[in-house]
């Protein structure tokens, strides 16, 4: 029995050796390093609900094949960007992060991306629009109301009580548009006196909102979930905010989102069914076509670059890996591809 | 002439019911069915090794009714894990996910310190385990998955881990294994009406506070059993936010719980041979789920409920047989509040539960019956409803199913099990399932084979989530194969004994059900990939005595076992997918146990270390969760004599205060300490 208990001791030695040696390997620490984020382009990376894995990217217009990841982590000395990335907005030499589900706004610095402030108290913030040195609007999933920030001091001063979901926002003719998910309207509010002067009806769902050449508003209904098809609305601010129904799509359980526009105004575009379909201002109705077909993927992001026309669109494949983003010329033409964060759901060109 | 046996409550390590002996050893004196060897399988608290360990019968007598409570035939070649009474001890007043957590190839996922906790065995998914409670499932209606965090452990007497196929014995659809629990009447020895009481009290960190009652009592034609369980938790524990500039240390918020546990079992016979159980279980669980690191507090609640009640024939059949006819019915509510978004949703579903077993019920004597043998045959109808907010009108669901078997032993070093089951469901016939085991001894060596084919139907939310889900899923196919060598050095009782064990297990799992985005405005569950798993399982357990053996003034048992498990997507209708070829999220790698346990005399100590490997937490495996190691340290002292004994236990968790997550960015508590208060009364 000695014998076996000699026996027994060396391989519990060598069991824990061989534990040893197939450890995990750890992430090397990411260190801190220079960079300069500008002329380039925001990949805003969502992650997860609840997987606290969201970042951002960063792809450089000099360089075409150079694209940054987790930049944020990298300048903050590896401190996580939050819970679902939703938007970044530039603004005074700062990017202003809107970090939904962590309820707050994360300021960093541009060009360096090292942290400014942090607006916090938020309850589900969505978009950001500037108004002025001392006044920004963010919408909210959640708050039934939009929240006043202030960004000079990173802090809240007030709220525009809306009742329901407020998503994307623009400001036009001295007004600010929101359109209001989880309804059939689009808030009217002033900015002089931040309060909700009209409401204008649209299709069910508004996500969307864009300003064309003309001065008029475009604004895509997603139809809700399984609720009516998805549609495309135009507004005519100076004509007492009068609404054409442009399109009506065809399936009540179709995905239509992310409406954007080129740099010149005249061309709409927007995700639907997985393609990316486009529509001129000045077109007849009915004649929107597929623009760029789906890849086999999960188009989930689109941007137009306002610098060249470019369109970029992000591919969240399964939503639990990393994506790509695709980049075609204003022409449609397949241009190069770039890895990205998990789910890239929104650009921002600076 | 006949000696009156003392009550014993399982799992109790006192006294009362010795630890790592044949506590029920004198039941044989007083048996009237004059089996003396077949009592002395009644093992209270065995110290199997992993995979290594018999399948023992319980019998109890009631009166002049012996009551043979057989743990489930897992069949010869399968490999399982009969948690010991120690364990179950040092966990009794905790719930299933912190003891399962400490067992081998079962990793459980924790949503933080008063979340749901869903297990995966052997690289699985977590709606690959079923889990029964005297063989009737628990898994969800709606979901297919088991929450660990709702079963005290209080409630049962026993837990059984079966690993793969063996499972296919109970039930299909353990893709991964199964879990058994039971209950089980206690042995009162004479016509006088006997009772016991078994109280714990246990305070500890964080503001929790958990108590537990146990009470036996009747005679020889009537037996009660109450089991009660109840406690609360803040959980409002300090940890380090690596979020934040600096690190600063932050208390988690809206964590705390309140749960509630009711069992409450008679067991009733009036002649020889058969006998009447009925059992109620009542269980309450409301809990705050807290924020991750990253986001704010929601004030979000869970609120579980549920009733299950069963009513149970039991019949013996000849020397051999013994028959069973069970009904069952469980109703449970889940309650979702989320106050930020405005969100209140209500699930109930019903089960009922139709199942009839005709068994071998010593299955220790059939091992030894040479040739082939007819194992038995169990029939199961179940028929489950839900309603929630995915289907408000409701949808239902039947399952039945059938299973039968057959052993093949040919002297002591040769036996085979044959499974077999087939299910009818309304998705049509599944296809014929089953497992070939075979365990082949020679000297000190045992090897376990086997291999067969399984599968799992999609569940209703699978198929009827509106919007998403999708009507024409289909059953996860499943086939696998496993073989462990075990080796021992030593025998029971000898001064040392050395045990060696070493399996490997293969696993392949087609038309694996996922929920995916498609280019609608929802997700929906396809069969969109195929899964292998593969995986080895060592392990290394030492015993000692003391000098005298016989009184054993101390034991000393070490246990080290480590497990590698991978589990990778081998196929998807994408080529391109990144997916391919990675191992799927929340599955370690690596993972290992190490315990120490010490008795001398009336004192005894146990030490677990545990090491958990990183996982990943993207599909394509690129970020991941850093592994883990924890410590924890359980000692105590029992006082007392022949029909009362106190026990007095303190313990530290987490004791090397490791900051750790199971889930990425949710914390877990750092070192807490409890203290226990244990009192038995036995009238004998």
């Amino acid at each position: 029995m000695r014998m076996h208990t000699r026996y027994f001791w060396g391989l519990l030695v060598l069991l824990f050796g061989a534990l040893s040696c197939t450890g995990p390997e750890e992430d090397p620490p990411v260190p801190p390093v220079p960079s300069n984020y500008e002329n380039g382009v925001f990949i805003i990376n969502e992650g997860n609900f609840l997987g606290g894995n969201a970042s951002l990217s960063f792809l450089y217009r000099d360089f075409t094949d150079s694209i940054d990841q987790k930049i944020i982590r990298r300048a903050s000395g590896d401190l996580p960007l939050g819970d679902v990335a939703q938007s970044l907005t530039i603004y005074d030499n700062k990017a202003w992060i809107v970090v939904n589900n962590s309820g707050e706004i994360r300021v960093v610095n541009l060009p360096g991306a090292e942290e400014h402030c942090r607006v916090t108290g938020l309850t589900s913030p969505r978009y950001l629009l500037f108004l002025s040195p001392t006044k920004a609007y963010c919408t909210d999933l959640y708050a039934d109301a939009i929240s006043i920030v202030d960004p000079s001091s990173c802090a809240l001063i007030g709220s525009i009580p809306t009742g329901g979901w407020t998503e994307e926002l623009i400001l036009a003719g001295g007004m600010v548009y929101v359109t209001q998910m989880g309804t059939d309207k689009v808030l009217v509010i002033d900015p002089t006196t931040d309060a909700v002067t009209d409401s204008i009806l649209v299709g069910r769902e508004p996500n969307g909102i864009v300003e064309d050449a003309g001065g008029q508003l475009w604004v895509l209904c997603s139809g809700g979930l399984g609720e009516v098809a998805p549609s495309l609305h135009r507004i005519d601010p100076a004509d007492n905010h009068a609404v054409t129904e442009v399109l009506v799509f065809g399936e009540v359980d179709a995905s239509a989102s992310r409406l954007r526009i080129s740099p010149d105004g005249e061309r709409l575009y927007w995700l639907y069914q997985g393609d990316v379909l486009y529509l001129d201002r000045t077109s007849a109705v009915g004649t929107e076509q597929v623009y760029i077909p789906r890849r086999g993927g999960t188009f989930y992001a689109l941007g137009i670059d306002p610098q060249t026309g470019d369109i970029y669109v992000g591919d969240a494949f399964d939503y639990v890996r990393n994506g790509v983003l695709y980049r075609y010329t204003a022409g449609g033409t397949f241009r190069d591809e770039f890895d990205t964060g998990i789910i890239p759901g929104n650009f921002t060109f600076d | 002439m006949r000696q009156r046996p003392k009550l014993a409550f399982s799992g109790c390590s006192t006294p009362l019911s010795k630890w790592g002996r044949f506590a029920f050893a004198r039941m044989s004196q007083s048996t009237s069915f004059g089996w003396p060897w077949l009592l002395g399988l009644f093992l209270t608290a065995p110290l199997g090794l992993w995979g290594q360990e018999r399948d023992s019968i319980q019998a109890v007598e009631m009166g002049t009714i012996l009551i043979y409570e057989p743990l489930p035939d897992v069949g010869f070649g399968g490999v399982s894990y009969k948690t010991d009474s120690a364990d179950l001890q040092e966990f009794i007043l905790h719930d299933l996910a912190d003891l399962m957590s400490t067992q081998p190839s079962v990793h459980v996922k924790g949503y933080g310190a008063s979340g749901s906790s869903t297990p995966a065995f052997r690289g699985t998914g977590a709606g690959h385990t079923q889990v029964l409670w005297n063989d009737l499932p628990l898994n969800s209606v709606s979901l297919g998955l088991s929450d660990f965090s709702l079963g005290a452990l209080s409630i049962v007497d026993d837990v059984r881990t079966v690993y793969g196929l063996p499972s296919l014995g109970q039930i299909g659809g353990g893709l991964g294994g199964a879990l058994l629990m039971q209950t089980r009447p206690a042995y009162f020895g004479d016509l006088d009406f006997n009772y016991g009481h078994l109280a714990l009290q246990e305070i500890g960190s964080f503001g929790s506070r958990r108590s537990a009652y146990r009470g036996i009592y009747g005679n020889e034609v009537v037996q009660g059993i109450t089991r009660l369980s109840f406690g609360r938790a803040r959980n409002d524990f300090p940890f380090a936010d690596i979020t934040q500039p600096g690190n600063p240390e932050v208390r988690q918020t809206n964590a705390g719980l309140r749960h509630f546990n009711a069992l409450q079992e008679v067991h009733l016979g009036n002649t020889g041979r058969a006998y009447l159980s009925a059992g109620t279980w009542i269980y309450d669980l409301e809990r705050e789920l807290p924020p991750t690191l990253l986001t704010t507090t929601t004030g979000e609640m869970q609120h579980d409920r549920g009733v299950r009640s069963y009513l149970r024939y039991t019949r013996t059949m000849g020397r051999f047989f013994e028959l069973s006819a069970t009904g069952a019915w469980f109703r449970e509510h889940l309650d979702y509040e989320h106050p930020v978004a405005n969100i209140f949703s209500a699930a109930r579903t019903d089960r009922l539960i139709g199942y009839v077993e005709w068994r071998r019920h010593r299955i220790d004597r059939y091992a030894r019956i040479r040739g082939l043998n007819f194992s038995g045959v169990n029939l199961r109808v179940n028929h489950d409803r839900a309603r929630n907010d995915g289907y408000p009108a409701g949808r239902q669901m039947t399952l039945a199913s059938a299973a039968t078997g057959m052993s093949f032993v040919a002297r002591k070093y040769l036996r085979a099990t044959l499974t077999l089951r087939q299910e009818l469901s309304d998705q049509g016939w599944s296809p014929l399932l089953g497992f070939l085991g075979m365990q082949v001894q020679w000297k000190k060596f045992t090897l376990k084979a086997n291999g067969g084919r399984n599968y799992r139907l999609p569940t209703l939310n699978d198929l009827y989530w509106e919007p998403g889900g999708n009507p024409e899923l289909l059953p996860e196919q499943n086939w696998s194969g496993e073989a462990q060598l075990d080796y021992q050095i030593g025998r029971y009782g000898d001064p040392q004994r050395l045990n060696l064990s070493l399996g490997g297990y293969l696993n392949r799992v087609d038309n694996w059900i996922l929920w995916v985005p498609g280019n609608r405005a929802f997700w929906s569950p396809e069969n969109v990939q195929r899964v292998g798993v593969r995986g080895l399982e060592s392990a290394v357990e030492w015993n000692a005595f003391g000098p005298n053996a016989r009184k054993r003034t101390w034991k000393l048992q070490a246990r080290l076992a480590y497990s590698y498990t991978r589990s990778t997507v081998t196929a998807t209708p994408d080529p391109n997918d990144a997916s391919r070829g990675k191992q799927l999220i929340y599955t370690p790698e690596h993972t290992a146990q190490a315990t120490v346990r010490l008795r001398y005399r009336r004192w005894h100590l146990r030490y677990l270390h545990e090491w958990v490997g990183p996982r990943f937490t993207t599909r394509d495996n690129g970020e991941q969760v850093a592994g883990y190691t924890l410590g924890n340290v359980h000692a105590g002292r029992s006082l007392g004599g022949k029909r009362q004994n106190l026990t007095l236990q303190a313990g530290l968790r987490n004791l090397w205060d490791v900051d750790y997550q199971n889930i990425a960015w949710r914390p877990m508590p750092g070192r807490s300490f409890f203290v226990r208060l244990q009192w038995e009364f036995a009238q004998n």
